[in-house]
């Protein structure tokens, strides 16, 4: 998060927003006119808390500001009454004759942004989210605009003879940011997932930043032959390995594991609690290459990553893409005092014992949420998919996680993975609920939200083929049919009803 | 916002975005005139509330005029289908500078 006001409901605070949404906009890089367009969208959406959502100023909202290299995404928050936005419709004829301007704004609002979600959590609030892409020119374009321009992905693919002795491994800096955009290109083409590797200005600002570390590997004339990174978690002392290409003319030499090597050691220096990896399972090289360096499996992520969006990929393989996350965690491990599912105690003992984790079982005494739940929804608006994750259960924990579902699905949400902290003694009856909303088992996400432990449980629309799915540990293969499992539990149980 | 008001003439110059807040202080400055010009000089966003206004204004036959106004508010009016009603181009005053408000009758409600 960059920053977060929280503002009463009076008529002059919208100015005060619309000036700083204007500067921020301006600061992660969006240029004047688009700046304009998201300060324009804030000031309608908070038009509206201001006008309709409190019966008096003393009440107040919350605006969230957020980014990355690729998006800028402002979070109205609102505990105010019950509203839809869809069913608030503009009518252009209406506003000319009569002057009505009912649903002007959103109209608005929809046009001036790229993505607009609106999540009702029920009693735990509404959200106003608007999100506009961070062009590297500023500017609209399908194709990246500082793309280094190579002739032909594939002038590369005659294979090499060096030795693997004449490659030279080291870190990366800011510097390198060209080189690996070209190596990207000419790995992937255009279909690797992530468009900021093809952007070489956000490729070194993630490093100026220090977002994110990395090694590289340059053959004997200095090419850059494979590159990898470890991408810091923003609220937790661990890390993920991605950004991995190595040049096809230059495989087959131990450049990914070396280079892997190099990461882990360096987390290690830097004080990272672990790493994790997202390992695509449409093969099983990422998991082998994770599996010699201590990573074990921990979850199955279905529909992770939309095949839509690997386009030398959409004939060969039929549905979205799903991911083993795979977790390494450095010496000193602490033990953890956790609460059990008991649905899922015996996979997540073992799930911990594979990571070498010490456990103390607890055991809730009673069943005592808090009045009112608290999600934190985090929408990858690329990848269709969004976590939810639990800070707090309620006694609205099912109204909440349903509203919240169905708010996501309607904004064109279609994987929905819900996280539920192992330290909070709710966690069974949490459970309990997301299963008879049909959630499925994901997995173990070690230490991956402030540094504690989450239980994942996942939706997915459309169903998947889970034999298409290719796992590599004994581990991972064991997830992947306690999942089949359970869908064809609640196939069952959907066909009986 | 700095205003003066002569006979059935208003001219006011916004220090700021034309939102709801200058909606709702501009509006029953304009209730017993019959031409209004707006300097949008200041400001970088005019939202719907203040599309609102316009639109109302000039149905209830006001000749309205605006100086410097901003260019989202072509892409608002496109938007939300209003260039028939309230046609930009036509509205504004080219050429104008900045408005400069006698010192007599300059007023101001900030």
């Amino acid at each position: 998060m960059d920053a977060l006001l929280r503002l009463k409901c009076k008529a002059s605070v919208i100015g005060s927003a619309s000036d700083f949404a204007y500067k921020w906009s301006l600061n992660v890089g969006l240029d004047e006119s688009e700046a304009t367009r998201l300060a324009l969208a804030v000031d309608e959406v908070i038009t509206d808390v201001v006008l309709y959502a409190f019966p008096n100023e003393e009440c107040e909202f919350e605006v969230v500001f957020r980014s990355d290299l690729a998006t800028a995404e402002v979070v109205i928050r609102e505990l105010g009454e019950p509203f839809d936005p869809d069913r608030h419709h503009y009518d252009r004829e209406r506003a000319i004759n009569y002057g009505n301007f009912h649903g002007a704004g959103f109209e608005l609002v929809r046009h001036l942004v790229d993505d607009f979600v609106f999540l009702n959590k029920g009693k735990a609030g509404k959200e106003f989210r608007l999100v506009k892409r961070i062009e590297a020119n500023g500017g609209a374009s399908s194709e990246p605009a500082d793309i280094i321009p190579v002739s032909n992905p594939r002038y590369q693919t005659a294979t090499v003879d060096d030795p693997p002795e004449s490659y030279t491994l080291h870190d990366v800096t800011a510097e390198d940011a060209e080189d690996i955009s070209k190596l990207i290109y000419r790995t992937y083409g255009y279909s690797y997932a992530n468009e900021d590797m093809y952007h070489p200005k956000r490729i070194e600002l993630g490093y100026q930043r220090g977002e994110k570390f990395g090694v590289m590997v340059r053959s004997r004339n200095r090419e850059a032959i494979g590159c990898f990174s470890v991408l810091r978690a923003p609220d937790s002392a661990i890390g993920e390995v991605a950004e991995v290409a190595v040049s096809p003319g230059h495989r087959r030499k131990g450049h990914m594991t070396r280079m892997l090597g190099a990461l882990v050691a360096r987390a290690r220096r830097e004080h990272l609690r672990g790493l994790f990896g997202e390992a695509v399972a449409v093969h099983d090289i990422s998991q082998r290459v994770n599996q010699k360096f201590g990573f074990r499996s921990t979850a199955l992520i279905l529909a992770a990553f939309p095949i839509t969006r690997y386009k030398q990929l959409v004939e060969a393989f039929p549905q979205d893409m799903s991911a083993v996350v795979e977790f390494v965690l450095f010496e000193p491990i602490e033990a953890r005092a956790v609460y059990l599912p008991i649905k899922y105690k015996q996979i997540l003992r073992k799930i911990y014992e594979h990571q070498g984790v010490e456990i103390e079982e607890l055991h809730a005494t009673r069943f005592d949420p808090a009045p009112k739940t608290q999600l934190d929804v985090d929408i990858a608006y690329h990848n269709n998919n969004a976590v939810v994750v639990v800070r707090r259960f309620g006694r609205d924990f099912q109204d909440s996680i349903t509203q919240t579902a169905r708010s996501l699905h309607e904004s064109g949400i279609s994987a929905i993975y819900v996280d539920l902290p192992l330290d909070n003694p709710c966690v069974d009856k949490g459970v309990k609920v997301l299963e008879s909303l049909s959630y499925l088992f994901a997995g173990l996400m070690p230490l991956f939200h402030g540094e504690k432990d989450y239980l994942r449980m996942q939706l997915i629309s459309p169903a998947l083929d889970l034999g298409l799915i290719v796992t590599y540990s004994p581990l991972a293969a064991e997830l992947k049919k306690r999942i089949e499992s359970e869908i064809r539990w609640t196939t069952r149980k959907q066909e009986a009803i | 916002m700095d205003y003066t008001k002569t006979g059935s003439d208003l001219t006011v110059r916004l220090i700021r975005d034309f939102n709801l807040l200058t909606a709702r202080r501009l509006a029953p400055m304009t209730e017993d005139v019959t031409t209004v010009r707006i300097d949008l000089t200041n400001a970088k966003i005019v939202d719907s509330e203040a599309v609102r206004l316009l639109h109302t204004m000039i149905r209830s036959g006001k000749r309205v005029t605006l100086i410097h106004p901003p260019r989202i508010l072509t892409e608002v009016i496109d938007i939300l289908g209003l260039d028939a009603i309230l046609d930009i181009t036509a509205m504004t005053e080219s050429d104008a500078p900045p408005t400069h408000l006698p010192p007599s009758g300059r007023k101001s409600d900030e």
